[in-house]
């Protein structure tokens, strides 16, 4: 229970709940009384709390820029007719063939994408003409 | 009454998601940015469990402890809340915050099932991208119910409960009001 902010708003405004107005507001921060935590561990919270933030954001933004330069699949398109598309499972089976460890191939900007490991057991994200099956280009790693 | 912390790891949450789920959509958000965004919500809802845990006192109503109350307490409120009886919390609503926790549950699960995909193990794995997904459906419906809570209370007791989560103010308690 705030007892200090009950009676204050009583005091001022027996009716704060009907009839608003700003100068009844109040704020956590004036509230100084009947807490278990101690000033220190307060102030130890705060700071930590502003060093996780700027590392966040630190982390955040590097993030954005190294994915940027490398956008998700950007520039990796293929046009071919619906008609003219081989089975997916084809060019799984032919990247089997290859040495690849095929997880899994879905469908982006209209070629195949497939997420595995070659033959040399290197991670990729690659994309594949569905007609051709020549690979298109990766997504880095 | 809502701490800065609460404040700041909210709305950063909300960018968060949005990112997330419109680089998903092609409409012009990089899909680049999806793993960033996913980051940031893991490390929000890090932060915000921290901090209902260890927040310092001016955090009183972003503690856990002050606003999980128990099945009974819960469906007494909602019984209340279809009277039109429920009385005004200044902290979290019984329902409000398991709402709280069933968000952050939810986030969590996304970015954990989003983030074993980038290991060598689920690289790829199918499993993990229908939980992600499925996951990230649950998450919208549960933004919903959240947002209409939001909506729904602070119409019932004439305030507005998204400037409280903007500027951390709110009318001070009184008469029945659960402080």
């Amino acid at each position: 229970m705030c007892e200090a902010t009950r009676l204050a708003s009583t005091a001022s405004a027996p009716s704060a709940n009907l009839a608003p107005s700003p100068h009844h507001l109040v704020q956590a921060t004036m509230n100084t009384h009947s807490h278990t935590h101690s000033h220190t561990l307060s102030r130890h919270s705060a700071a930590a709390l502003r060093t996780f933030l700027t590392a966040l954001a630190l982390s955040a933004s590097s993030h954005l820029i190294a994915s940027q330069a490398h956008a998700h699949g950007a520039g990796l398109k293929c046009e071919v007719p619906s008609k003219e598309w081989r089975q997916r499972d084809d060019l799984a089976d032919k990247l089997k063939e290859e040495g690849w460890d095929v997880r899994k191939v879905k469908i982006d900007n209209g070629c195949y994408e497939v997420y595995g490991f070659d033959a040399k057991g290197k991670r990729r994200e690659a994309y594949f003409n569905p007609k051709t099956f020549e690979l298109v280009g990766d997504v880095s790693q | 009454m809502w701490d800065a912390a609460v404040r700041l790891l909210h709305w950063t949450l909300v960018g968060a998601i949005t990112v997330a789920w419109t680089s998903t959509l092609d409409i012009g958000v990089p899909s680049g940015w999806h793993e960033a965004a996913g980051y940031t919500a893991m490390a929000c809802v890090a932060l915000r469990v921290l901090w209902g845990f260890v927040g310092g006192r001016h955090a009183r109503h972003a503690h856990f402890a002050s606003f999980v109350r128990g099945p009974r307490a819960t469906w007494r409120y909602a019984l209340q809340v279809r009277q039109g009886t429920a009385p005004r919390h200044i902290g979290h609503n019984p329902l409000g915050g398991w709402m709280v926790l069933a968000l952050l549950l939810t986030v969590g699960g996304i970015a954990l099932t989003g983030w074993l995909q980038t290991t060598d193990r689920y690289w790829g794995s199918e499993p993990l991208e229908q939980v992600h997904t499925a996951l990230a459906w649950a998450l919208l419906c549960l933004i919903a119910l959240h947002v209409a809570g939001v909506v729904l209370t602070g119409r019932h007791h004439r305030e507005n409960l998204v400037k409280a989560m903007l500027d951390g103010r709110k009318m001070p308690p009184s008469g029945h009001d659960v402080d």
